[in-house]
């Protein structure tokens, strides 16, 4: 990159303009020398292995999109101690002077009067959020909680803020994964330096937050407000969310009623106390701000002003981060903490003024130029462009000055980057620049920064890219310890008293209703693979018997009524070729299948953070790998079965975990539930097919139902190949001992409605389950002998539909019970506007 | 002049509404012109919480939250108000350009609260078409009242009035292109005209007299609200309201519910649902002059002394 290769006078950290390397860094370079390059290599690898199954454990990607691979250096940014403690003041009095102006703005708007900002930069501004005005933040909170800094050292040693990040940034769970990798492959590096440990300022976190919330509730609860498993950040959501033990939510699991925020729980209505949200400020809430947000909570802000929430930042907080702004802080400082600013911006100017429009363009090529209220902008760099686009760009810039920022173009500093040459066996430290974010944190009277953070290393992507996504180069920052500031450090942090207890007990309704739905879709998936996988191996072999051609002909009767396959395949030939390739478009593209893998998928991320690795890996391997196979499969019966067979294995699989692996929680409860009523709901229907046949099939229907329910080699075992179909149905409606048996089904969900919350539930179809499997229990299987085969049937079908209709009713009711408040509200388009025209 | 507005919204769900979070801003506001001698806001069904605050503007808002199922929602403000009559013709005052000037300063435009509505919002973008538009009113040297008056005019003839052709998002430009809309999208012309030229402009909601026929008690239910413009002209004249959808400057008969840089600030309902389908709705507004205090008859809706809020 052009901008890089020119940087010849930037920063090294490691290394003096001698050629010496610097004091704090010696023990590092010293152990790494000590390693051997194949050692170094492995440990590169073992790192990049274990954040790539982390950002697949939980970062996820819309479908088709890829996901971007974050890296680790295994060579930290090591800052010493006296270093710290200056960077630490000058981010803490610049997060205290951000946040006195965001008061003001928010309130007498003094400064405006007083003329130290320009109007323009708060009244045009996108970012100033008005019905935030005069909303005073609850329990003692700032405007601005939560501060990151991203920071560059510039060529004279000193760090210098390049952007301001105000609104809900990433950074603390990406330096406390960094930590943590590290530590695990690199251990050989902290035992020859005192590093400042991290934990401490989470602590902080969690008793300030905490503090915070106590103002509302002696015991706060606190949501962490995510958009959810798409966005970016997903993965530090979920880690912070478990570090700070706070509940992670979504706009679906938050309801406000009469003035306060609750989360949707199993157990009804749980009021919230604060809010960590990492959603927009804009998004928060669809009534008073942007009103296409489904994010946020419709109301919240109104919460806000009421004083019955805490929400952190405050949704207006991002207008402080506007760049413009930036070249105002050192009198805006001197007025309103009578000091100077210590850690200053990079020499920034707002284009609306004269004299800042002159000293740009009389160096208009040292400058990069944005406009002023986008906050993730695409930079103009004059130097990098055409004459024609330069000059372009020179008539925008004087057709509205005011509407640009300019930034002198800085070098960064270079820090070491470890790479490996494995043919020559050499370890090279390569320098390569670097961008600091810092993120602070209020902790009760001032700010404190984390003692560390993130450095990304810049290559490829501008270094005005300020935002800090999963993909890149990162590094972990050391802080070198200064045993006393740790102890104070520690010290400073109460010891956190709320407990979290509560978070285990209580469940989103949204996620026990995803939870409900998965095992319903898994079992229908299930049953559908088992049905394919009966038919392909009908079609594989050469001649079909025409027993085969009957069983053929029923299964496909069975999937088309589940709507597996196209009703018009159930009247071709079972062993002509449209037959056969129409199932095989079927299995591999159809509707159904679709719906069942899109579903499971959707409900998999939905549910992420409730599902151990193993049971989302496996999930995640039916809806990935598994389901692409069918699509690259030859077609060919054979190849199909083996996908079937994968598929049925993984499910397999994932009901083994779920069994094995699960808390039998309340979610565990509503898997199993989905699984059982989905499964129940399948063998009635199956076995109602078969019975409502000519009698003469009902011993070759009744195979196939014993076949699918891997029941065949049991039945043949019991009954030593003496077909008995009396025997058979029982062994498909009434064995109790028979895991996919109808009365099995009934019985555990009996099981799972006498919990408490089933049970306060009040679920009218309870009786008449307990009826059913009374009923099933009794049931005199007779139709061996003709004269009682009629009536036998007769009555087995009733009970069967009485069942079905039962287990409808059931799903009906848990739903209406459990999940009817899951619904999310939707702007009614109540806005109105008509006109008058006097009639003069 | 003393005014009886009522002012009924009725909307009807075709599918049951479990929870409504509505946003309100009807309530006129007391202004130095305008006092506020009865206002009351009903609210069907009747809401489990209502808050009111004041916005950044001044505007007075409520927040009605429903919770039980309903059917349909229906707000009322019934108000009496009296109204002075302005100058109809005030003075010339001075250059436009002085205007802009102050509102440039390099960088620093003075006074600060008018400087809020120089700058392009959401509505009232600045477009280079409003602005050529504006400018055949300003030409170099004009009194801002002869502009302005020259502008109001100007917008009144050449743009039809035409209800149910424009929403209450559509664009300045998509108005120039329509060449017609309604008193919202004339107010919009204005302001981006005016704000293109560098002169402060606000949006104002509200209310104008039914002006009966002769012999007519009033058509109470046939009319709606209103909408105009406020500009900028100096600290001597201030702020002069103009109605471009009737050519006049505002005069004893126009009643403010509130002010804001275009209707988006103003929305006099915006509300979220769940549930509720489809909906049908029904305004009827009915503004009359009602008897001064003296002579008050039976018939007053309203009785002064019984404020809400």
């Amino acid at each position: 990159m052009k901008e890089i290769e020119d940087l010849v006078s930037s920063f090294d950290e490691m290394v003096t303009g001698e050629g010496s390397i610097r004091p704090h860094w010696r023990m590092l370079t010293q152990t790494v020398w000590g390693i051997s390059p194949q050692k170094l290599a492995e440990k590169q690898m073992r790192a990049a292995t274990q954040i790539a199954g982390a950002d697949e454990l939980i970062a996820l990607h819309e479908p088709g999109a890829t996901a971007a691979t974050r890296a680790l250096d295994l060579l930290p940014l090591i800052l010493p101690e006296p270093e710290w403690q200056n960077l630490k003041c000058g981010l803490a009095q610049r997060a205290r002077l951000l946040n006195a102006i965001l008061a003001d703005l928010y309130g007498p708007q003094d400064l405006l009067k007083e003329g130290l900002i320009p109007p323009r930069l708060v009244f045009e501004n996108p970012a100033f959020l008005r019905p935030l005005c005069y909303v005073e933040p609850v329990g003692g909170a700032p405007q601005l909680y939560f501060y990151a800094a991203d920071l560059i050292r510039l060529p004279d040693g000193e760090w210098r803020v390049f952007s301001d990040r105000t609104q809900a940034e990433a950074g603390v769970g990406y330096a406390l994964h960094n930590r943590n990798m590290l530590a695990r492959v690199f251990p050989e590096a902290f035992r020859s330096t005192e590093v400042r440990r991290l934990e401490p300022f989470v602590e902080l976190w969690q008793h300030s937050i905490r503090a915070i919330g106590a103002a509302l509730s002696p015991q706060p609860r606190i949501a962490l407000l995510t958009p959810g498993p798409y966005n970016d950040a997903y993965f530090e959501h979920v880690l912070l969310a478990r570090e700070l033990g706070i509940t992670l939510v979504q706009s679906a699991d938050l309801t406000i009623r009469g003035d306060r925020v609750f989360l949707k729980t199993l157990q009804g209505l749980v009021a919230i106390d604060v809010i960590y949200r990492r959603i927009d400020g804009d998004y928060c809430d669809s009534l008073e701000l942007r009103e296409e947000s489904e994010l946020g909570v419709p109301g919240l802000i109104g919460v806000a002003r009421r004083g019955q929430v805490a929400i952190l930042n405050m949704p207006g907080a991002a207008l402080i981060g506007t760049p413009g702004l930036a070249g105002f802080l050192p009198p805006l400082c001197r007025r309103l903490l009578g000091e100077e600013l210590r850690l200053p911006a990079v020499t920034t100017w707002w284009c609306g003024q004269e004299h800042a429009l002159r000293e740009v363009l009389a160096a208009f090529d040292k400058f990069a130029f944005q406009p002023v209220f986008d906050l993730d902008p695409v930079l103009i760099e004059p130097s990098l462009l055409s004459a024609q686009e330069r000059a372009a760009f020179q008539k925008r810039l004087l057709a509205d000055p005011g509407n640009f920022v300019a930034r002198e173009k800085m070098a960064p500093s270079q820090a070491p980057c470890l790479s490996v040459d494995l043919e020559r066996t050499k370890t090279i430290l390569a320098p390569q620049p670097i961008v600091l974010r810092v993120p602070c944190l209020w902790d009760g009277g001032d700010w404190s920064p984390l003692p560390g953070g993130v450095a990304r290393v810049v290559s490829g992507q501008s270094i005005y890219a300020s935002a800090l996504r999963p993909g890149g180069v990162t590094k972990d920052v050391w802080v070198l310890a200064g045993d006393e500031h740790q102890a104070a450090m520690i010290a400073n942090a109460a010891p956190t008293t709320a407990s979290t207890e509560w978070e285990e007990t209580v469940l989103r309704s949204r996620t026990a209703d995803d939870l409900y739905w998965l095992g319903r879709y898994v079992e229908r998936l299930d049953a559908g693979m088992r049905q394919f996988k009966a038919v392909f191996r009908r079609l594989v072999g050469g001649g079909m018997s025409p027993r085969d051609r009957a069983e053929l002909g029923r299964l496909a009767q069975a999937l088309a009524q589940t709507g597996w396959i196209p009703r018009t395949l159930v009247s071709a030939a079972p062993d002509g070729s449209m037959f056969g390739d129409g199932l095989a478009d079927a299995a591999t593209d159809g509707t159904t299948l679709r719906n069942c893998v899109d579903s499971i998928r959707r409900l998999t991320v939905a549910v992420r953070d409730q599902l151990s690795f193993d049971l989302w890996h496996t999930l995640h391997r039916i809806t990935g790998r598994s389901f692409a196979r069918f699509g690259t499969s030859r077609r060919g019966a054979d190849v199909l079965i083996e996908a079937v067979d994968r598929t049925v294995n993984d499910i397999a699989a994932f009901a083994g975990l779920a069994s094995e692996n699960m808390i039998r929680g309340a979610g565990w409860r509503f898997l199993d539930l989905g699984r059982r009523l989905e499964r129940g709901i399948d063998v009635a229907g199956m076995t109602r097919g078969v019975m409502t046949g000519p009698a003469t099939q009902f011993e070759a229907g009744l195979h196939l139902v014993l076949e699918l329910g891997d029941a065949s080699s049991a039945y043949l075992l019991r009954y030593r190949f003496e077909p008995h179909l009396s025997r058979a149905l029982e062994l498909v409606i009434a064995d109790r001992t028979n895991p996919r048996s109808l009365i099995f089904q009934l019985r555990r969900i009996e099981q799972l409605l006498q919990t408490q919350e089933m049970i306060s539930a009040e679920l009218p179809a309870l009786p008449t389950l307990q009826q059913a499997i009374v009923a099933i229990g009794a049931f005199a299987f007779e139709i061996s002998q003709p004269e009682r085969a009629e009536e036998t049937i007769l009555s087995l079908l009733a009970l069967l539909d009485t069942t079905t209709d039962l287990l409808a009713a059931l799903s009906e009711g848990i739903t209406r019970r459990f999940f009817s408040h899951v619904a999310s509200t939707r702007l009614s388009g109540i806005m109105h506007r008509r006109s008058q025209k006097r009639n003069a | 002049m003393r005014y009886a507005v009522r002012h009924e919204t009725h909307y009807r769900y075709s599918a049951p509404v479990d929870l409504g979070l509505h946003m309100i801003r009807l309530m006129p506001v007391d202004l130095a012109r305008q006092q506020v001698l009865y206002r009351e806001l009903t609210i069907e069904p009747p809401p489990a919480t209502l808050a009111d605050f004041s916005d950044h503007f001044g505007n007075i808002v409520h927040h009605a939250a429903i919770e039980t199922t309903h059917d349909h929602f229906a707000v009322t403000l019934s108000a009496t108000i009296e109204v002075a009559p302005e100058n109809p013709s005030p003075s010339a005052g001075p250059a436009w350009e002085e205007i802009r000037s102050a509102m440039q300063l390099d960088g620093f435009a003075a006074p600060t609260p008018v400087a809020e509505f120089v700058y392009a919002s959401p509505l009232a973008r600045i477009e280079t078409g409003a602005t050529r538009y504006a400018g055949h009113s300003f030409p170099e040297g004009r009194p801002i009242m002869e502009a302005l008056r020259d502008l109001n005019a100007r917008i009144h003839t050449d743009f039809s009035y035409a209800p149910n052709r424009t929403d209450i998002s559509t664009s300045v430009a998509e108005i120039f292109a329509l060449g017609e809309g309604v008193c919202q999208d004339f107010a919009h012309v204005m302001i981006a005209g005016l704000r293109g030229l560098g002169l402060p402009a606000r949006y104002v909601s509200g209310y104008i007299r039914t002006r009966p026929a002769e012999g007519d008690a009033g058509r109470v239910g046939a009319d709606a609200s209103h909408a105009w413009v406020s500009a900028w002209c100096g600290a001597e004249l201030g702020w002069i309201e103009l109605d471009p959808t009737n050519n006049l400057i505002v005069s004893g008969e126009h009643i403010v519910i509130g002010y804001g840089r275009d209707f988006s600030d103003v929305t006099p309902l915006r509300g979220v649902i769940l549930g509720g389908g489809s909906h049908s709705l029904s305004v009827a507004v009915g503004v009359t002059e009602v008897a001064s205090p003296t002579e008050q008859s039976n018939e007053d809706p309203s009785s002064p002394g019984n404020e809400a809020h």
